[in-house]
């Protein structure tokens, strides 16, 4: 629906060189509440199509899941919408902007609505948690020291690492450096949130209980996300839509209970983990 | 054959581990599941006298390991294979040099001839075709490389295998494929061994034992029935997760 009134509303601002008000306007409408949109998009890193014209809509508010076999396109996905990647056909919107269409000092102003907490967290070294929390907001914001203090203060007790205030990310756990991740992520307030799989490599139980906050500060702030993680557990626990990268398809499988009965035998097979079906390892 | 008795381990003021006591006996598969953060790998590091324990004993094969001087431990680290979360390869050689480069190192008797076959006898363990031999890491996906990590670790014939975090952050296909060739292998090659997880789903389909560790002290074990009923609180949150990743 959203793809046909673009078209439409971009033809007739062609034909006519000027906008055309009505498809405008119901474009506009039905665009307002889209976060995140791919359009016949494809990419290629010289061997072969990794995507091969997919089409994605993401609504604002929305809590959307990307799961799949390992580099079968899951993380590219995710570097397309912070305009890290550049696709080789079709087009990546953000709001309703088209991300390439426009120059480097837009495009940098949007991304400022967006946060990203990558696999490895790329937290800095030399600096204290509350100095890696304190980096983007003196980068990117005119807020005064106080103001970011008392950000710093917010973020630390919401990921509840208050206490680890003043250390550096070497002396804390793996599951404390992912909620450091998190809380620097944030603490520029985005609207949408990219995570790359943000329990890779912690227990089932701490797993739980960062998502569980994934997922407050998501309501808190009513924002986007958009989640890779390979984990089934947190996938249904996050996810009001999940989506299977796969082959060069991006197949949205819906809710959990629709992704459960999803009759395509790749999701079957890959959500329950078995052997046997169309998945070879090769893939995996 | 491992023992462990009343083992405690301190970094510091802070005590990791509070008294382990546990037997593996030969030919089994003991998973050691815990939060992380619990000791799970300090315990696995103790065994080969990669750390040595603030006190107790630790047994491997009738002889004690932890007070042993580093040149004694060479024989200890022969007998034990171990297989790390992450492959380890070395990226800039080929599938057939990795699995080689252990052969080389520890048997210079074996000719170029004896040690290929050696290689292709280990790739076919691990259920990988020959034609991923003259492959570089990059060029096989991650599964495939974990595999590569596994055939070279049982090409110098271990009696032991150490597993930690075998299936960490691999997606629900290759975690499985992952899981059974551990079972798979270990009755094969009849070794003994120990796996350290986080996965309740994985210990439950081919562990003999399982101990439950948590805050340094082991708060539950036995067998995967013994363990489907238990009561213990942590247990419980264990079997719910692996409950809610099959969509229940």
């Amino acid at each position: 629906m959203v793809t046909f009134l673009r078209n439409l509303a971009l033809r007739c601002a062609k034909h006519r060189q000027v906008p055309c008000s009505t498809h405008e306007l119901l474009y506009n409408q039905c665009v307002a509440s889209i976060a995140l949109e791919l359009q016949d998009l494809s990419i290629d890193f010289g061997d072969g199509p990794l995507l091969k014209t997919v089409n994605l809509s993401i609504e604002q508010g929305e809590s959307f899941v990307l799961v799949g076999p390992s580099g079968g396109g899951k993380s590219v996905v995710l570097k397309l919408f912070a305009g890290l990647l550049r696709p080789t056909e079709g087009r990546v919107f953000v709001e309703g902007q088209d991300l390439h269409a426009m120059g480097a000092k837009a495009q940098a102003e949007l991304m400022l609505k967006m946060g990203m907490l990558f696999q490895k967290n790329a937290l800095f070294d030399s600096l204290t948690v509350a100095e890696n929390i304190a980096f983007p907001l003196r980068e990117k914001t005119s807020l005064d020291e106080d103001a970011i203090q008392e950000r710093i203060t917010f973020f630390l007790e919401a990921v509840g690492l208050s206490h680890a205030r003043d250390l550096y990310p070497d002396e804390i756990s793996g599951g404390m450096q992912k909620r450091l991740g998190i809380a620097r992520a944030l603490a520029l307030r985005p609207q949408i949130v990219l995570y790359d799989d943000p329990t890779a490599g912690l227990d089932p139980i701490t797993s739980r209980r960062i998502v569980d906050l994934i997922l407050q500060l998501q309501r808190e702030q009513k924002s986007t996300l958009v989640t890779v993680t390979n984990d089934m557990a947190r996938a249904y626990q996050l996810a009001d839509r999940i989506a299977m990268v796969v082959d060069g398809e991006l197949i949205v499988t819906g809710d959990k209970e629709a992704t459960l009965a999803h009759p395509d035998p790749r999701v079957a097979q890959f959500i329950r983990g078995q052997l046997d079906g169309p998945l070879t390892e090769a893939m995996a | 054959m491992i023992l462990f008795r009343n083992v405690r381990k301190s970094f510091g003021d802070r005590e990791v581990l509070k008294g382990i006591s546990f037997d593996v006996p030969e030919g089994q598969i003991l998973f050691i599941l815990g939060t992380s953060g619990t000791g799970k790998s300090v315990l696995l590091k103790n065994i080969v006298g990669l750390m040595q324990p603030t006190s107790g004993e630790i047994w491997v094969d009738g002889q004690e390991v932890s007070r042993l001087p580093e040149i004694e431990l060479f024989p200890v680290r022969r007998k034990c294979g171990m297989v790390f979360q992450h492959p380890a390869l070395f990226d800039s050689m080929t599938v057939f040099d990795n699995i080689a480069f252990g052969l080389r190192k520890h048997y210079p008797e074996y000719d170029e001839r004896q040690i290929d076959e050696r290689v292709r006898e280990c790739l076919n363990l691990v259920q990988l075709r020959a034609t991923v031999i003259s492959k570089k890491p990059a060029e096989i996906s991650y599964g495939m490389q974990k595999r590569v990590s596994l055939a070279r670790t049982v090409a110098v014939n271990p009696r032991i295998l150490l597993f930690d975090e075998p299936t960490t952050g691999l997606d629900p296909v290759t975690t499985k494929a992952i899981n059974h060739l551990i079972f798979e292998l270990s009755r094969k090659l009849k070794t003994t061994s120990l796996v350290v997880s986080h996965d309740m789903q994985c210990a439950l389909e081919i562990a003999d034992h399982i101990i439950v560790l948590d805050k340094g002290e082991i708060v539950d074990q036995g067998s995967p029935a013994d363990l489907k009923a238990s009561q213990h609180p942590l247990v419980r949150d264990f079997l719910r997760e692996a409950l809610n990743a099959e969509g229940a």
